[in-house]
C-alpha cells in the first residue's frame, strides 16, 4: 500500500505511531472537490512559507528565525479561530522568534502574538467603545474566535 | 501513577497491538545529528538496534469556534531539514524509543501472537525512566532544558476479520448501535465503512485540555490478514512543562481511552475480550 493512501487518514496522525507502516488503508484517495479555492488561507500559506525560510539575522538585527514549531502552532490556532469569510491577517515575524498576526477592520483591531507554542498574547482595540484589552492564552482561543467573528462581520 | 485505578474497565484479553506514549516539546535547535550518539549511549544495552526515519511534523490541539480540521489549503509546516527521527529498538523489536529534535516517544508493539500486553503502567514506567534520562543528558551537554508542549497516548487495536464476515459485518458487531442505521433501499448494507470521532477532554474547571480522537477503518497487515484497525488517541497540552504535569495528562488520556474503548464497543466483543469489570 502506498504512503499516499496512508496519508488519506492524516487527520488522525499520531506522533508515536509506527506500526501503521505495516498497514494500508483500503480507501482510494479521491478528492474532486473544487470548493476550497483561493482564500485567506492561500495568502497565509504563502506568507508562512516565506517566514519558514528566514535564517538567523534575517533583518540584519540578529533576529532569530521563527521555529517550525511556532509556525505549526500558529497555523493550528488559526484553523481553530478563523471565520470562513475572514480576511487574512498581516503576518509579521518577530525578532524574538515569535510571529504576530494583525487584523484591522472598521470594527476593531486585533493583534495576536504567538510567542511560542502554548504562549500567546493578544491585544484588542474596539473602535466602537475605544476600550483596549489584553489577554494571555495557552491553547483555548475561544475569546479570539468571538472577536474575529465580530470584526469580520459581513 | 503507579497503580491501576479500580474504576477503570479491565480487559483480560484486549485486542491491543501497539501502545505509544510520547511528549512533544519546543524544538531543540542545538540538537544536531552528532548528539544522537550520546543519546544512544543512554539506551544501549536495552535498545541496541538503531533505525533512522523521517521526522514527524509538530501537532497541536487548540480550541476555538471551529472544529479541529485541516486548513482548506494544504498548509504543512515542515520539520527542520537534517533532523531525523531515530528509533532505538530492543532485540525482539517489541519495544522502542523514538527521539527527534522535538519529540520523545516510547512504543510497545505486539510482535508474536503469544505476546501479552504489558499494561499501561509498565509502558509508562519505561517512558518516564527514558524521558528522565534523556532530559538529564540534554541538560548535561548544554542543549536542554526540554519544554513540553503536547502529550499523547495512542492505543492501536487490530481485530482480524473472520473469512466468513465482511469488514462491515465485523464493524457492526464491534460497534453495535453506533452504525446501525446504514442500509439504503435497493443497495442494502454498506460494503465497508470507517469513522472518526473527536471528543474534547476537559479539566475540572471545564477548560479544554486536549482531545480524544477515535477512528476505525478496514485495513490489512503486511502478513495479508484483513483487519479492522481501531485507534484511540488522547492528545493535549500539559498544565506546566514539568514531568509531573506530562504524566498527569498521559494518565488522564489513558483513562479516556479505556473508557472510550468500552463505551464504543459492544457487549459481545467485551465477552470475547474478557471484560472483568
Amino acid at each position: 500500500m502506498s504512503q499516499a493512501l496512508q496519508s488519506d487518514i492524516s487527520p488522525l496522525a499520531v506522533f508515536g505511531r509506527v506500526l501503521t507502516d505495516r498497514v494500508g488503508s483500503s480507501y482510494p484517495e479521491l478528492d474532486p472537490s473544487v470548493m476550497n479555492g483561493e482564500s485567506a488561507w492561500s495568502v497565509m500559506k504563502a506568507r508562512f512559507d516565506e517566514i519558514e525560510n528566514l535564517k538567523y539575522d534575517w533583518d540584519h538585527r540578529r533576529s532569530a528565525p521563527v521555529p517550525f514549531g511556532t509556525l505549526a502552532f500558529a497555523r493550528q490556532m488559526l484553523t481553530s479561530i478563523m471565520p470562513p469569510h475572514a480576511r487574512a491577517p498581516a503576518v509579521v515575524p518577530l525578532g524574538s522568534g515569535g510571529i504576530q498576526l494583525v487584523w484591522r477592520t472598521g470594527v476593531g483591531e486585533l493583534e495576536i502574538e504567538v510567542v511560542k507554542p502554548n504562549r500567546v498574547v493578544a491585544f484588542y482595540l474596539d473602535h466602537g467603545t475605544c476600550v483596549e484589552q489584553e489577554w494571555e492564552f495557552s491553547t483555548n482561543f475561544r475569546r479570539l474566535s468571538d472577536i474575529l467573528w465580530k470584526i469580520n462581520k459581513v | 501513577m503507579s497503580g491501576r485505578s479500580t474504576d477503570l474497565p479491565d480487559f483480560g484479553s484486549p485486542p491491543v497491538t501497539e501502545v505509544a506514549v510520547g511528549v512533544q516539546f519546543n524544538s531543540l535547535n542545538a540538537f544536531l545529528a552528532p548528539h544522537l550518539g550520546g543519546v544512544w549511549d543512554l539506551f544501549r544495552g536495552e535498545f541496541d538496534i538503531v533505525e533512522e526515519h523521517v521526522p514527524l511534523p509538530p501537532m497541536f490541539e487548540t480550541f476555538g469556534q471551529n472544529p479541529q480540521l485541516a486548513p482548506p489549503v494544504p498548509f504543512q509546516i515542515l520539520t527542520s531539514p537534517g533532523s531525523p527521527r531515530i528509533f532505538f529498538v530492543n532485540s525482539d523489536r517489541s519495544r522502542l524509543i523514538q527521539v527527534q529534535r522535538d519529540r520523545f516517544v516510547h512504543n510497545w508493539r505486539k510482535i508474536g501472537t503469544d505476546d501479552t500486553y504489558p499494561r499501561f503502567e509498565g509502558i509508562l514506567a519505561t517512558f518516564r525512566d527514558g524521558y528522565e534520562r534523556f532530559a538529564r543528558h540534554l541538560g548535561e551537554v548544554g542543549i536542554g532544558p526540554i519544554e513540553p508542549t503536547q502529550c499523547e497516548v495512542t492505543y492501536i487495536n487490530q481485530i482480524i476479520i473472520p473469512p466468513e464476515m465482511s469488514s462491515f459485518e465485523l464493524s457492526d458487531q464491534m460497534f453495535g448501535g453506533l452504525i446501525a442505521k446504514s442500509s439504503i433501499p435497493g443497495l442494502g448494507r454498506p460494503e465497508d465503512g470507517r469513522f472518526l470521532l473527536r471528543y474534547v477532554i476537559r479539566g475540572i474547571d471545564d477548560e479544554p485540555l486536549g482531545r480524544l480522537i477515535v477512528s476505525s477503518e478496514p485495513a490489512w497487515r503486511a502478513d495479508g490478514s484483513h483487519i479492522i484497525q481501531f485507534v484511540l488517541t488522547a492528545r493535549g497540552a500539559p498544565k506546566t512543562p514539568r514531568l509531573d504535569s506530562v504524566l498527569e495528562f498521559l494518565g488522564r488520556g489513558r483513562e479516556c481511552i479505556v473508557h472510550g474503548f468500552k463505551a464504543l464497543t459492544s457487549e459481545l466483543m467485551h465477552e470475547k475480550w474478557e471484560l472483568k469489570r
